[in-house]
């Protein structure tokens, strides 16, 4: 069940367009900036963004950072919420469930295949922007700036804190990136997957699980609403640069994974009550 | 209509159960009851003003709500006092820590060691090392940090402030004990001060400041994970990667900057007894006890006018015996900018009324 289900993924070429435009953008930034050596001041526009032009080492996670806020999101949430949606608007959920399958198999296999997705999505991306980076910026190491400046052999690129990295810093630190982002797209997966099961509309799903996600975003800017920000599901999102800080503060990290891992746990529940009782009609 | 079945409800029960759990877990963890600390107030008032030799490291978060009105030179200040600050700090001793002020794309650090100041900026890309002392300097992010603002308050009180003891509570996994102090002051815009502190080490984890007739603290510091553990000497010492500019800024001689500008302050505004008198700093004084304690400094002329012209925007023009000044009162704090007939401007500004102020004003400008 699982492999047809990752099968059809596979073969469904929007996923993979999804998966293309989502590493363009990313690529396309990276070509204005490499023309231009006009890059946002740092601490301004995406994160790490601005040291790219001194370290192409970086730009995977300054990807990353152009991708996250919507278009991962998005991507994620149109192929969570088309897992059931979709199968029940074209009329296959019926015939799926006719196969001696279990709804809950069938759920699971939905599952396994987002975070198949989810993961192929975000390595694709740090992969192809790493490519970027390295041809148009280099990975030589940050050139002196001044006659003050230091130099430190075997480092390709500074931390947030200003210390130098060595290319297996960045790449663990960047490793850590990808798995964090990972997770949380598959907290907003699970919120569509839930929706999918309620609704026999793609879209519908995909759209009500944006809509959560922009709600949240709304009450972590709001200070009134700070007792209840470490409970949404974005209010941790951004502390994946906590990987480039020296030394690595794992405190909102620790909590972004642990709240993730709650909603997925909550709506995959949700879900599964839902489906497994769930009068299939079409 | 649906018709749920009973194991439609029985997986629905499941769920809500787990929902009911993780919902309801914080508020069981934070209802456990928290042991209470058999410290009087005195004991624990002297436990917090020694835990400066306390080792620790952990994330803290400020929020002040001053509605201060832009002011020229001084936005990062205003910025400090009028939102949300969250820092991550090592501390091994009072010459030997660093507070990392954290922003979602970036950060500025300020290491403290034996060698001096070191500031790093990441939006400049530039480690500064500071060379010289500062007698008197702007407010910075680490002087938000609950024990650095604990101590400072502490010590700021008077004899005549009440100490008093509040119900343990736990904060970034202390059992903290509670200290309120009520200033007895009219004329101090805070009404009180509650601290809790570790009442093993007396090291500060929380701090409340209460402006007068307000329920909700207008400053909140505290701690959201600590450990009082001593940081990796390697954590506080500057490691500059390369690139990355390194300058030298030698502190301007703050008798040359801030003395001069008029004639010496008095030792006395009206009854107002002046305090303290900052090293080689003849005219910048403290004057008043406890809470209501507040500084007066001299601005050089462009600075003054400049000051002037922002803070009219914002604040009362009155009129003063002999001068004209401006005041900008906020919940905690009250600036007065005044001047004098003959030009010199004077920023009086702390905890206190505008009328204290105001009174101090007329009492500086007749006596010039």
């Amino acid at each position: 069940m699982i492999r047809v289900e990752l099968v059809k993924l596979a073969r469904r070429p929007r996923s993979w367009v999804a998966i293309a435009l989502l590493c363009l953008l990313p690529v396309v930034v990276a070509i204005f900036v490499a023309v231009t050596h006009v890059a946002p001041p740092p601490g301004q526009g995406p994160a790490l963004l601005s040291a790219v032009l001194s370290s192409g080492s970086l730009f995977p996670a300054a990807a990353l950072a152009i991708v996250l806020p919507v278009f991962l999101p998005i991507s994620v949430a149109v192929v969570a919420g088309d897992a059931i949606a979709g199968e029940a608007s074209s009329g296959m959920l019926r015939y799926l469930l006719a196969r001696p399958v279990g709804r809950t198999r069938l759920l699971v296999a939905k599952l396994v295949a987002l975070i198949a997705y989810v993961l192929v999505a975000v390595i694709a991306v740090a992969v192809t922007s790493y490519v970027t980076g390295i041809l148009l910026f280099g990975d030589k190491p940050p050139a002196a700036l001044s006659s003050g400046s230091v130099s430190t052999s075997g480092v390709i690129a500074n931390s947030l804190s200003g210390t130098g990295m060595t290319p297996a810093d960045v790449l663990l630190r960047t490793a850590g990136a990808v798995a964090f982002i990972a997770v949380s797209m598959l907290g907003v997966g699970a919120i569509a997957l839930f929706l999918s099961t309620l609704t026999d509309s793609s879209l519908g799903a995909a759209l009500g699980a944006l809509a959560a996600l922009i709600a949240s975003a709304v009450l972590v800017a709001l200070n009134s609403a700070a007792s209840i920000s470490p409970y949404l599901p974005t209010r941790y999102w951004l502390s994946w640069i906590d990987f480039f800080r020296q030394p690595i503060l794992w405190r909102d990290i620790d909590r972004g994974f642990a709240i993730q891992a709650v909603y997925v746990v909550v709506f995959l529940g949700a879900a599964w009550a839902n489906f497994a009782s769930k009068d299939v009609t079409s | 209509m649906r018709v749920l079945t009973r194991r439609a409800v029985r997986r629905w029960a499941v769920v809500a159960a787990g929902v009911g759990i993780l919902c309801g877990l914080p508020a069981v963890v934070a209802a456990l009851p928290v042991p209470g600390s058999e410290l009087t107030a005195a004991q624990l008032r002297a436990r917090i003003a020694a835990s400066a030799t306390v080792s620790y490291q952990g994330y803290a978060q400020s929020y002040v709500d001053l509605g201060l009105p832009s002011l020229p030179d001084l936005g990062n200040v205003i910025s400090l006092l009028d939102g949300s600050t969250d820092q991550y700090v090592w501390y091994r001793s009072p010459g030997q820590w660093r507070a990392d002020q954290l922003t979602a794309a970036g950060e500025n650090d300020i290491y403290q060691t034996s060698r001096g100041t070191y500031q790093w900026n990441y939006t400049n890309n530039e480690l500064t090392r500071v060379v010289g002392a500062q007698p008197v300097r702007l407010p910075q992010a680490p002087d938000l940090l609950p024990p650095d603002l604990a101590r400072r308050l502490v010590g700021l009180a008077s004899r005549a402030t009440r100490f008093t003891r509040l119900p343990a509570q736990r904060i970034a996994g202390v059992d903290a004990a509670g200290l309120r102090l009520v200033p007895v002051d009219s004329a101090s815009t805070i009404s009180q001060v509650e601290i809790w502190a570790d009442p093993r080490t007396g090291l500060p984890v929380q701090v409340e400041v209460f402006g007068a007739g307000d329920a909700a603290p207008l400053l909140v510091s505290r701690f959201l994970d600590l450990s009082e553990t001593t940081p990796a000497a390697a954590t506080l010492t500057p490691q500059p990667g390369p690139g990355i500019d390194l300058a030298t800024t030698t502190l301007p001689d703050a008798e040359g900057v801030l003395n001069g500008f008029g004639p010496p302050l008095p030792a006395q505004l009206g009854w107002i007894e002046r305090v303290a008198n900052p090293a080689g700093l003849s005219d910048v004084a403290a004057y008043g006890a406890g809470f209501s304690r507040f500084a007066v400094v001299p601005l050089p002329a462009r600075a003054g006018d400049a000051a002037l012209s922002a803070a009219s925007s914002a604040g009362l023009t009155v009129t003063l015996g002999a001068g004209t000044a401006v005041v900008v009162q906020t919940p905690l704090i009250a600036i007065l900018l005044a001047r004098s007939p003959d030009g010199q401007v004077y920023l009086l500004t702390g905890t206190v009324t505008a009328s204290r102020l105001e009174y101090a004003a007329t009492q500086l400008l007749e006596s010039q």
